[in-house]
């Protein structure tokens, strides 16, 4: 590598890491180059988890595992139930209960991803446009998603390190659409959850904090409007040494950073290891900051 | 130890049959040389073949000892020592190279910001971005995988490494926490259910 191009990369990784956290959304407002077909296809997408129920039998592969998943749907609440179908026999179902949050336009996915539609090839018997998102960094993961002509519902995703290794493949092998209920008033209202006694001091590009809070640990929530990660901070237990470790499930990694003495940060997100260093070395306690 | 019984680990290696090419030039080496070493390779040659057969050999050819010994030992490549040294050095840069890539400097005990050590030209924005070569590769560290913590708190040896006992950790606060962050992430992913299809089934009970 030629001297001048070493030192452009090393200034650049000196200098452009993190943004101040005021900093990342406000780039978002720019306007962006993109046709109106590849705009609404992106729009459904990003809505379609909010707008559309189904059910179905799903693949998922992580590495040399895979598992068929069957996905029920219960008409009234359009809650969903998995069953883990290689786990057991007559499995019971799980509900999923996911927290509502609003999509991020194309535009704002499009300053971070490489953004391609393509037609695609057919998945569970429907047929699919093939969406690709390819970071334009090393901070998140790549994603080639085979997706619902008509509904915009992923129906084959592939989730990529940087380096291009993949993490994770998840498939359905069949699938049934129908409305979304509104939502169900179950008598309980999320009142505002206390501020997490953590903060960050910066934020990699792109990402925006969404949630926070104190149960069961201080945690922070944060999004790119694609990838997502937790952080969750506890008491260093016992005598621990300072030291890093990290686990992965599919494209979910586990980083856990611990200062003897002091502080066990966890970052859990569908991103790189990378981005999980980065965020945890961010971490602060509020009285930390003047 | 002197050069004599490094000679004679040599031997019984060799007629053990885990001498290795260093070792068998030795061995050829002194009993080409030194008469005392030829007759220890005798002795040693006798003695085994009485344990192994009962009856002691008469005739016992060094030479032909030794070339037989070649000859059934597994075909290896021929390293000079200067060969041998060439490839010890290239393992050790390549685990310090790589060790430091991965890894970083420690998080904790540096004064430096990993920022600027873990993230080679990895913020830097590709217009367009490069296309991704895709290909399956074992994670080098997965859920599978467990290490037995048999105490935490106790300070860190050969066996169980900081890393060890940080890895294990995360892999618990995956089980403890993944619920948590499914919930709140799911409807922000590509597919809402895949979070939590990821979550094992005794951390999701």
């Amino acid at each position: 590598m030629k001297p001048w191009i070493l030192a452009c990369v090393v200034l650049g990784v000196m200098t452009a890491p993190v943004h101040a956290a005021d900093n990342s959304v406000a780039r978002a407002s720019a306007s962006c180059m993109m046709s109106d077909t590849m705009s609404a296809a992106i729009q459904g997408f990003l809505m379609a988890s909010s707008s559309i129920a189904y059910q179905g039998t799903l693949l998922v592969e992580y590495g040399g595992d895979r598992e068929f998943i069957a996905i029920d749907v219960d008409p009234a609440s359009g809650q969903n139930g998995l069953k883990r179908l290689n786990q057991s026999a007559e499995p019971l179902p799980r509900l999923v209960n996911a927290q509502a949050h609003a999509a991020r336009g194309p535009c704002q996915l499009a300053q971070y991803y490489a953004l391609a539609i393509e037609p695609g090839f057919a998945v569970a018997g429907r047929a699919t446009y093939r969406l690709s998102a390819r970071p334009r960094d090393t901070l998140r993961l790549a994603y080639v998603m085979n997706i619902d002509a008509e509904y915009h519902v992923p129906l084959r995703v592939l989730a990529a390190s940087p380096e291009g290794q993949i993490l994770e493949r998840y498939e359905f092998a069949d699938i049934t659409f129908e409305p979304k209920p509104g939502p169900v008033d179950d008598g309980s209202t999320k009142t505002a959850a206390e501020p997490s006694r953590y903060l960050l001091s910066a934020v990699p590009p792109g990402f925006a904090v969404i949630d926070q809070g104190r149960s069961p640990v201080d945690f922070i929530v944060l999004s790119d409007g694609l990838a997502s990660v937790s952080i969750f901070v506890e008491a260093q237990p016992r005598a621990l040494p300072s030291g890093e470790g990290f686990a992965l499930r599919g494209a979910s990694l586990t980083y856990t950073r611990g200062m003897a003495q002091q502080k066990l940060v966890t970052v859990l997100g569908e991103i790189p290891i990378t981005t999980a260093r980065l965020l945890a070395e961010a971490v602060r306690q509020r009285s930390e900051t003047p | 130890m002197t050069v004599a019984d490094a000679i004679k680990e040599s031997m019984s290696a060799v007629i053990d049959g885990e001498g290795s090419e260093l070792d068998l030039a030795r061995v050829l080496k002194a009993v080409e040389e030194d008469p005392e070493a030829r007759a220890h390779w005798q002795r040693v040659q006798q003695t085994r073949g009485l344990l192994r057969t009962g009856q002691p050999d008469p005739d016992i050819d060094v030479s032909r000892a030794v070339r037989e010994s070649i000859a059934h030992s597994p075909r290896r490549r021929q390293l000079g020592p200067l060969g041998s040294l060439a490839v010890a050095a290239s393992v050790t840069f390549a685990m310090v190279l790589g060790g430091q890539t991965w890894l970083g400097d420690s998080p904790m005990g540096s004064a430096v910001s990993p920022v600027a050590t873990a993230v080679p030209g990895g913020v830097v924005p590709i217009p367009g971005a490069a296309p991704v070569q895709a290909r399956f590769g074992a994670p080098t560290q997965t859920m599978t995988a467990r290490v037995p913590l048999a105490n935490i708190g106790a300070p860190a040896n050969a066996a169980t490494s900081s890393s060890d006992i940080y890895n294990q950790l995360a892999r618990e606060r995956f089980e403890r926490y993944a619920q948590d962050h499914a919930r709140s992430t799911a409807n922000l992913q590509p597919n809402a259910l895949v979070p939590f299809a990821r979550i094992p089934e005794k951390a999701a009970q």
